[in-house]
């Protein structure tokens, strides 16, 4: 038998139950669709954890206290080029939650106590306006830099540079606004102060001595390779000056190694994603292994007459297991279609709490029908077999 | 000469062949067949008689090697069936032996050509097409050939069935009751059409029957009872009286003493001259399976 003729010849059989093919291959097509949706999910959460690692650079450092607090006494430790050689730039922050509000207009926004260091720190820009600056800090001013939503939220499209914010009842001048950001951990939506008048204007906490204590310090090292370095001199300076002789009272974790968890955990769960939509698959497969099953009992009598016209059994073999190939790759070819729209369709999109980024490359649908093809063969070996195995004259005489 | 190089080597050659069938798990034995022995030559016209469940489908199965004998031997053109793989079962199916069913076994979504083409398929045939046109316009449906067997009569059915059977140019033509659901019009087209394969084309022919008018036109009758050969008689065929195929032998009885030899047969070994008409354009030896 020549491929044309079982191409024919299986092309003949699969458009004789149109039903029952259809639903074979939706099986195939549901199980492909699937695969090509989150391993384009997965390409897509990859993408942008690395945009994220790129975006807050590498060599960026936290401390946070876990018992006694940061003061701004740690931060001027932290500062000194003798003692910390590796650290480029220290930035503290305390984090407290207000209700902004100009005339009508009220939004509520996390109100981060900053200083000047912030800004490069964490790689921001600003779309009009200033920064805080040093005499700020100094002077415990009452000015605020807004986030771009809080901007939006308050002003809509008009520059607020100058206007007269209310934050928690407390006069500010806005002295500018951040650019807009995308993404993970942005700072659209809360209002950057100085954070001497964070400490003493709004939060109400205060620790005995009269330093200002910090809720996280964010450390920039110089370098990518001196992270480690940068680390060990951190620690050295503050157990000194907090004269830890035991457990230390604050942790310093690596931005690199946080998001490297997050990348890896992000891995697992596209792992484990993929396994579902190849369980899905195997279903389908076993879908088409039954219905090939089935057809190949009502097509006994079929098979009887193409054996006494000559038929070998890799004839009969060939044209079931085409089919059930046929099957699966045209099931294939429409999970693509679907998998990819599917996948575009969502990109960028807020759904169910979550932004999904998803990225199709031109090697998933490729694998997606390679995999489609080879579930075909492995499932429509064993009913073609079967039919094969038929005795011609028991397969002419059954009803 | 279509066979082997001996003209006196039988086409056919069955010895002691029985078939049994077990059934519910081998506590049940049926004797189909129980040991036959019969030789058929090249050109012969043999019928097959016997009353309903003697063994004669079991026969013909075996013949056109659907199926395998229990035990006993069975050689065509000298080669052993017993012996053969199942790739050259379906060889000697596709090329070898030409099959008419008493129930058409047509595949009922192809057409009358497609169903035709079908053994030439699997034969790795070329010309398919024209083949099967040919082979249906000698079987008188030369207008019929892209209807399906559903729009066909029950005669034409069984006309198409002939046709995919000749279409290969078999050695022997094997047909089970090939008229069983005709009336009398049609049985006597198909038998002239099976008559002629024989008579011009030189085709062996084996045709069971139950009807007494249709073993008539053959030279030999073959009586199946129980599974025995109870009678296998050379007869003159009236419609072609004193034919030297038709020389008379003494029948005999029994399975064992069936005296194979024909002598003279092998001066009809060579196709007879086609007659004028219909025309015979199917080409003879003109090609075959690559
Ligand atoms: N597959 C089978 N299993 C069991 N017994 C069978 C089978 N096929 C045939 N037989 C038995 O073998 C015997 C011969 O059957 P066969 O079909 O050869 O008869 P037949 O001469 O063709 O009859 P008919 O004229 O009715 O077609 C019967 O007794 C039948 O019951
Ligand atoms: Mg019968």
């Amino acid at each position: 038998m020549s491929p044309q003729d079982i191409i024919r010849t299986s092309i003949y059989s699969l458009t004789a139950n149109r039903l029952r093919a259809a639903l074979a291959l939706l099986g195939i097509v549901l199980g492909v669709c699937s695969v090509i949706t989150l391993m384009s999910i997965g390409r897509g959460s990859t993408d942008r954890i690395t945009e994220l690692i790129q975006g807050l650079g590498s060599n960026l450092l936290t401390v946070i206290p876990s018992g006694e607090p940061l003061t701004l006494a740690d931060v001027e430790s932290l500062r000194d080029p003798l003692y910390t050689p590796s650290i480029k730039a220290v930035a503290p922050e305390i984090g407290t939650f207000g209700v902004i509000h100009i005339n009508n207009n009220t939004t509520q926004a996390s109100i981060t106590g900053v200083t000047p260091e912030y800004l490069n720190v964490r790689n921001l820009d600003m779309a009009t306006g200033t920064f805080i600056g040093a005499p700020h800090v100094e002077s415990r001013a009452e000015i605020v830099v807004l986030g771009a939503q809080v901007s939006e939220d308050l002003f809509g499209n008009q520059d607020p540079t100058g206007a007269e914010v209310r934050i928690n009842g407390r006069q500010f001048r806005v002295v500018g606004v951040l650019a807009a950001q995308s993404g993970f951990g942005s700072l659209d939506s809360q209002a950057l102060i100085p954070i001497t008048t964070a400490y003493y204007r709004l939060s109400g906490q205060r620790i005995p001595g009269g330093d200002i204590s910090v809720d996280q310090i964010s450390v920039q090292a110089r370098d990518v390779e001196l992270v480690d370095q940068a680390i060990e001199e951190i620690e050295t300076v503050l157990r000194l000056s907090h004269r830890i002789t035991e457990a230390d009272d604050f942790t310093v974790f690596n931005q690199q190694e946080i998001l490297d968890t997050f990348d890896e955990a992000n891995q697992t769960l596209v792992v484990f994603l993929g396994a579902v939509a190849g369980i899905s698959l195997l279903v389908g497969g076993i879908g088409i292994m039954n219905i090939m099953l089935v057809s190949v009992t009502e097509r006994t009598r079929e098979i009887g007459i193409r054996q006494a016209m000559g038929a070998k059994r890799r004839d009969i073999v060939a044209q079931f297991v085409t089919e059930a190939v046929f099957l699966t790759f045209g099931g294939g070819i429409i999970g693509v279609i679907v998998g990819i729209s599917l996948a575009t369709a969502i990109d960028g999109r807020f759904l169910i709490g979550t932004e999904w980024s998803t990225r199709v490359t031109s090697d998933i649908p490729i694998i997606a029908l390679i995999v489609s093809i080879a579930v075909g063969l492995f499932f429509g070996i064993y009913p073609a077999v079967r039919a094969a195995r038929l005795n011609p004259i028991e397969a002419l005489r059954y009803e | 000469m279509r066979s082997t190089s001996n003209p006196d080597q039988p086409v056919i050659r069955i010895r002691d062949v029985t078939k049994i069938y077990e059934m519910g798990a081998g506590t049940i034995q049926v004797r189909a067949l129980d040991g036959v022995s019969i030789d058929i030559h090249d050109g012969e016209y043999v019928a097959i008689m016997g009353v309903s469940g003697s063994g004669k489908s079991t026969l013909m199965n075996i013949i056109g090697c659907l199926d395998v004998p229990s035990e006993g031997t069975y050689h065509i053109d000298g080669q052993a069936v017993e012996a053969m793989s199942n790739d050259r079962l379906a060889d000697i199916r596709s090329r070898k032996v030409g099959f008419v069913f008493q129930t058409h076994n047509l595949l009922p979504r192809l057409t009358a050509l497609a169903n035709v083409e079908l053994p030439m398929m699997y034969g790795h045939w070329p010309n398919r097409r024209d083949r099967a046109e040919n082979a249906l316009t000698l079987v008188g449906l030369g207008d019929r050939t892209h209807h399906r067997p559903t729009e066909l009569s029950g005669g034409q059915q069984q006309r198409v069935g002939i046709a995919r059977a000749l279409v290969k140019e078999p050695s022997v033509l094997l047909a089970d009751e090939p008229t069983g659901n005709l009336d009398t019009s049609n049985t006597a087209e198909i038998l002239n059409i099976i008559s002629d394969l024989n008579h011009e084309n030189g085709i062996t022919v084996i045709v069971v029957t139950h009807e007494r008018d249709v073993a008539a036109r053959a030279d030999r009758v073959i009586t199946l009872s129980d599974g025995q050969v109870i009678s296998d008689e050379i007869r003159v065929s009236p419609a072609r009286g004193g034919n030297v195929r038709g020389l008379p032998r003494t029948p005999l009885r029994g399975t064992k003493g069936v005296k194979p030899t024909q002598p003279n047969f092998a001066e009809n070994d060579s196709p007879l001259p086609p007659k004028p008409s219909p025309p015979p354009s199917r080409g003879r030896l003109s090609g075959g399976p690559r």
